[in-house]
């Protein structure tokens, strides 16, 4: 399931805010029964194969208990730096898209409404769109025939194609790339939430305008920032597509190593170990994520 | 909500207001003119409301003065000092914003020390001197509050006591009572009075409620257009408007127009239709112009037709609207013009509905003559 997460985003984290799910349902005060088929359909669906998953972890193929795989991945160091590859392929990307999508949403937020309208859905558009074809596009930009290798050897730049396939480069870009919506949306909706006389009262105050945005602006967009590098975490280290088609040996990621197991090894028990590992870096960043989350709702006043 | 320490000093530091000049300013957006050249001078510790609809350009006015929007002509000087083109964080203006604005990530206490902070205050000097003003308003061991946790009344103390803490010497106040109830908005327009007069600030403060304008300010600004329509104390606004827009805008008017058919010595004798009215007019008219009668309804009397009164006219009454200590009857005259009436409810005497041969009237001194 984690290897799909590149094309179902996170239930119950909406890219256009900040909030905590939904489905937590601490606010209710009593069950609403027309519910009751939706929370079937998750048991069965949903809360059933997870508990699976854990189960398959903890047996061999015949269905007895064994820690073996565990005991596999702790004493192989290839799929620890698998691990910490992964980890850092998602802190990367988690950097470049926070550096670009804070700039960009905050461009945003100044321009008039018009301007902004339009050059939001330049940030939609790609977001809508299927990412198995978006990164197939990068195949055709990146590939040694690509249209980039063309250019430059056309212009006579370079000589012989550049080998961007099965960089980390490459990968990292196409992630950066289809991640970054995300980020621009959660910020976006942020920022556009500060109250603009927020900023007025600084500068009355003797703020410069750096430091109105410095001390007044940045805390307020934080739960933005907080919201959209999850986001961007999560589903970076989670993705399948782009690593598998644009990486090469040098950039398997946790994601791919299940996959492998299951199509290749057949070896289904680890499969499921890596599964749990990989639920269970998500699971402690939502759990993380939460407490900063509420921490917003705490700054209710900021819309 | 807790009332005020009534034993609040001054917090440290004599401040002295500062007078405030504004020469010809305008500022136009494109085609539209937001403000059409303002002239203005006030004198430091005075208590200055600039009054008008939504549109009149009072609120771009006061945005001017702190500095956030560029002026597109005209000057402002502070002091004597001109400030036109000195950036908001220069011009040492205290200002208090229609919702506050309070920052929501800070507590009470950064919030009211925000302005130290950012002067390089110390920490510890800083958190004395917030304690300070916010005991001024009422709202000492509210520190570690954030704002989300106070109520509007709160709130806005605490945006008060921010826009005092660095001692200004003059504070912009746009709408700041506008978000509260009645009550709340009464008890605050006299705090904010007390502080002022504690303080002897100069303030500018926008507002379209008249009754406020009335009962806080030492001068009214009333804004039509963006230009000052009328410039003067709340008494004379109120009893001699200089003009229609300004008996319109504060308080209830009825209008009578007619022409002049002679002056002498302060009253003109008004033709309307087969009445001459007999009116108070300080300034000398010329035999017929047209002019506009202009009385309070609280000055106006209801009676039969034997009393004694130096303009009576006949009417009818239309309807009445019942508001407890007193009540507004509508009366037409015979050329169909409609005159409220406002008559205390003193429970003594007759009501109109039961007078016969009903007239409307007034003496001359309770009306005005207006020309524009």
């Amino acid at each position: 399931m984690s290897t799909q997460s590149d094309i179902e985003p996170l239930a119950g984290v909406t890219p256009a805010g900040a909030r905590p799910s939904r489905r937590k349902g601490r606010d209710n005060r009593r069950f609403p029964l027309f519910l009751l088929p939706v929370l079937a359909f998750y048991l069965l669906f949903f809360g059933y194969p997870l508990l699976r998953i854990f189960w398959q972890s903890v047996t061999d193929m015949g269905g007895t208990f064994t820690l073996d795989a565990w005991v596999m991945l702790l004493e192989e160091p290839a799929y620890w730096k698998v691990l910490g590859y992964t980890g850092l392929l998602g802190v990367i990307t988690l950097t470049i898209t926070l550096i670009a999508g804070y700039t960009v949403a905050y461009w945003l937020v100044k321009l008039n409404k018009t301007w902004a309208v339009i050059l939001m859905a330049f940030v939609l558009i790609p977001f809508w769109s299927s990412g198995l074809v978006r990164t197939y596009a990068w195949l055709v930009i990146l590939g040694r025939q690509g249209v980039l290798n063309t250019f430059l050897t056309d212009f006579g730049l370079i000589d012989t194609p550049i080998a961007f396939i099965g960089t980390n480069t490459a990968v990292v870009f196409a992630l950066a790339y289809y991640l970054l919506p995300y980020m621009i949306l959660s910020i976006y909706s942020v920022m556009n939430g500060i109250d603009r006389n927020l900023l007025l009262a600084a500068r009355n105050l003797g703020a410069s305008p750096f430091r109105a945005f410095r001390h007044v602006f940045f805390p307020l967009t934080r739960p933005g920032i907080l919201a959209g590098s999850y986001m961007v975490f999560m589903l970076g280290i989670g993705m399948y597509i782009t690593p598998a088609m644009l990486g090469g040996p040098g950039q398997t990621t946790l994601p791919l190593v299940i996959a492998i197991q299951i199509n290749e090894a057949m070896d289904w028990t680890f499969a499921a170990v890596l599964s749990v590992v990989l639920l269970l870096v998500t699971g402690l960043m939502q759990l993380g994520a939460n407490r900063f989350l509420d921490f917003e709702r705490l700054w209710g006043g900021a819309r | 909500m807790a009332p005020h320490a009534t034993a609040a000093r001054a917090p440290a530091g004599e401040v002295q207001g500062a007078s405030l000049s504004l020469h010809g300013l305008c500022k136009d957006y494109g085609t539209a003119n937001a403000v059409r050249g303002i002239d203005l001078d006030l004198a430091p510790g005075r208590f200055l409301t600039l009054l008008g609809p939504s549109g009149s350009g009072k609120t771009t006015t006061l945005m001017m003065i702190a500095g956030f929007i560029d002026p597109s002509a005209g000057e402002i000087r502070i002091n004597g000092r001109d400030v036109t083109e000195l950036p908001a964080h220069k011009r040492d203006i205290g200002m208090v914003f229609q919702n506050y604005a309070l920052f929501p990530h800070l507590t009470v206490q950064d919030n009211v020390g925000f302005a130290l902070t950012m002067r390089g205050i110390n920490k510890r000097q800083m958190q004395a001197q917030a304690q300070e003003f916010l005991t001024l308003v009422g709202l000492a061991g509210f520190e570690k509050r954030y704002p989300h946790q106070l109520s509007g009344g709160q709130q806005q103390r605490v945006a008060l006591a921010r826009a005092l803490v660095f001692s200004p010497s003059l504070v912009l106040m746009d709408e700041p009572l506008g978000a509260l109830d009645r009550r709340l908005r009464l008890q605050m327009q006299e705090e904010i009075k007390r502080i002022h007069d504690e303080l002897g600030l100069t303030v500018v403060y926008v507002t379209h409620d008249q009754e406020e304008a009335l009962t806080m300010s030492d001068d009214i600004a009333v804004m039509e257009d963006g230009v000052i329509a009328s410039f003067a104390s709340p008494r004379d606004t109120y009893e001699a408007p200089g003009n229609r827009f300004t008996a319109k805008f504060i308080g209830e008017s009825n209008f009578l127009i007619g022409f002049c058919e002679d002056w002498q010595a302060g009253v003109a004798s008004v033709r309307l239709g087969e009445q001459l009215l007999r009116v108070a007019a300080p300034q000398p008219l010329a035999r017929g112009q047209e002019v506009t009668v202009f009385v309070r309804p609280e000055r106006l009397r209801l009676t039969d037709s034997t009393a004694e009164m130096a303009n009576a006219l006949p009417c009818e009454l239309i309807s009445e609207i019942y508001l407890g200590e007193s009540c507004i009857y509508t009366v037409r005259l015979s050329d169909g013009t409609h005159l409220k009436v406002r008559r205390p409810n003193r429970g003594v005497g007759v009501t109109p509905d039961l007078i016969p041969d009903l007239v409307v009237g007034f003496e001359p001194e309770n009306g005005r003559i207006l020309t524009s």
